[in-house]
Order: C-alpha cells, then sequence, then structure tokens
C-alpha cells in the first residue's frame, strides 16, 4: 500500500473517518433528550463523511472528492442553519426543547 | 514528523469529538465540536487538500459552531443542561464496544491486503496548486451543481430569517400600503412673520 506521507496510509484516514462516524452514531442514541446534542452529533458524522471523501481524493489524485466535500459542508451549514432557526422557534413557543414532547404534527 | 502529527491530529480529534457527545453541558460540548474541528482541518491541510482545510476553518469553525453557541446560550440554560441522558448508556457504550472491534477486525483483515482498494494509476505531481485545480474544475465541469449550492445557501438564509423573525408591537416599523393610502400628508403653509406656524 502506497502511503500518503510518512508511514500513513490511506488505511489510516478510513479508520480514523471510521472511528468519528461512531462516535457520531453513538451520540445519537445516547443522547436522545436534546436537539442541540442530536445536531452536533450529525456535525460529527458528517465531518467523519468528508474525511473519507478528502482522504480517498489524495489517494486517487483526483479533485472530485473535494468538489463534493465543497457541498457536504454547504449543505451541512444550511441543515444546521434551519434547524437551529427551528429550535428557537419551537423555544419561543413552549418555552423548552424536549425531542420527546415534539410529537404535535403527529396529529 | 509527519507520523507523530497525524497521530497527534488524529488523538485529539478522537478524544474531542468524544467529549462533544459525552459532555452534559452544551456549551462546553460545542466548544470541544470546534476543537474537533480544527484538528480535522489540520489532518485535510496534511494530505494536501488546502483549499477545504481552510474553509473547514471558516465554515464550520467561524460559522456553525459560533452559531451553536449563540443558540445555546440564547435558550434557557438551566433547563437544558439539568436534564442528563439517562436511557440507552449502557447502549451507546454496548455500540462503542461493537465498534471497536469492527475497527480492529478490519485493520487486521484488510492491513496485509493490498487490493482492497484499487491503487492509484498514476502518482504524478499535481501541477496546480490545490485551490487552483480545484476552481478549474468547479467553475467547469460542476458548474450547475455549484450554482445548485448557492441556492440551497439562499434558501437557508431566507428560511432562517422567516422563522425567527417576529414583528413586536413596540417596534416602530413602516407600513407602505398605509403610507401611501395616506391622505393630506403634505400640508402648505404660508407662514406670516414674527408669528408661529399652527398645523
Amino acid at each position: 500500500m502506497t502511503p500518503l506521507f510518512g508511514d500513513i496510509t490511506i488505511l489510516h484516514y478510513l479508520i480514523l473517518s471510521g472511528i468519528i462516524f461512531t462516535i457520531g452514531v453513538c451520540g445519537i442514541s445516547v443522547h436522545r433528550r436534546s436537539i442541540i446534542s442530536l445536531l452536533i452529533s450529525i456535525e460529527l458524522m458528517l465531518l467523519a463523511v468528508n474525511i473519507n471523501f478528502i482522504a480517498l481524493s489524495g489517494y486517487w489524485h483526483n479533485y472530485d472528492g473535494q468538489i463534493f466535500s465543497i457541498f457536504i459542508l454547504t449543505v451541512a451549514a444550511a441543515e444546521t442553519a434551519i434547524g437551529l432557526a427551528i429550535l428557537i422557534c419551537y423555544f419561543r413557543n413552549k418555552g423548552d426543547i424536549e425531542v420527546s414532547q415534539i410529537n404535535h404534527l403527529k396529529g | 514528523m509527519a507520523n507523530i502529527l497525524f497521530y497527534f491530529f488524529s488523538c485529539a480529534l478522537v478524544v474531542a469529538s468524544f467529549m462533544s457527545i459525552s459532555m452534559s453541558h452544551p456549551v462546553h460540548a460545542v466548544l470541544s465540536l470546534i476543537v474537533a474541528f480544527m484538528s480535522a482541518a489540520c489532518l485535510f491541510l496534511m494530505i494536501g487538500a488546502e483549499y477545504l482545510g481552510a474553509s473547514t476553518i471558516i465554515v464550520y469553525v467561524g460559522a456553525v459552531a459560533v452559531l451553536f453557541l449563540f443558540v445555546v446560550m440564547m435558550l434557557n440554560n438551566d433547563k437544558i443542561s439539568s436534564k442528563k441522558p439517562q436511557t440507552s448508556n449502557k447502549l451507546g457504550l454496548l455500540a462503542m464496544v461493537a465498534a471497536a472491534a469492527v475497527i480492529y477486525y478490519f485493520t487486521t483483515a484488510f492491513n496485509n491486503s493490498p487490493s482492497f482498494l484499487p491503487t492509484p494509476e498514476s502518482l504524478a505531481i499535481d501541477k496546480d496548486s490545490n485551490t487552483l485545480a480545484i476552481g478549474k474544475i468547479l467553475y467547469t465541469e460542476y458548474f450547475l451543481p455549484f450554482q445548485v449550492s448557492g441556492l440551497i445557501l439562499l434558501l437557508a438564509m431566507v428560511g432562517a430569517i422567516m422563522l425567527t423573525l417576529r414583528h413586536n408591537k413596540p417596534t416602530k416599523r413602516q407600513d407602505v400600503n398605509k403610507q401611501i393610502q395616506r391622505e393630506k400628508a403634505v400640508k402648505l403653509v404660508n407662514p406670516t412673520t414674527g408669528k408661529g406656524v399652527k398645523l
């Protein structure tokens, strides 16, 4: 396996990204209650995906992965802005942001 | 040297992201998220993706994390932080152990077999700098997705403003409709010297 730099191969980056993604998934499963922790976990998972894309892009000397990573960055920023705006709106109406209480749209 | 730097930043990334999900106080969680993003940006720099490293710092640390901090401080802080995660703590621990086992399995299984990824065909040194090469592709081949991503950002901006804007009663604001329909808005007065004008 050809190293990217030093002794670091693509495998190191992929394992690191797997660890970060797993931490994000665990965060979602542990913090069922507060939306802010859920959003932080989603950001971590998106960061893991970005690491994967960029590492493989560096491995193949192909810039398509980095372009896609830019798009992921854009969508993540938009998602965070909308999510936090919804959170503020909900907090103003209800005075609380308990996830288990947010079921009024269920009908 | 590069190995030491990689291991340093990756350890910082893992520890910071673990802390960002395990901290009970949301402000601490967001601060460790910032540390995680910074070390991820350093890892991007080490692999040669300079533009992505810089834009990760600008977008995530400069915008997203600050947005998180604003929201955490705006909302009622005591109410949020007092509720600790009580359900499925064991489940998360179990998932973490399972993840460690899976990662160990994959490293041992794939480390000796070079064929799980196709090797790169050419290891040609890139002529252009990273930002220049990205720009050359982004503005030609990926022009339409680039425009669409701009549209997504516009949509997010309009949506966030629409969701959070409030029309308070005491706030003075201009009502254009009312202003246009107003009559006798202008009055011509011929003032005499020495006396004031009574409107």
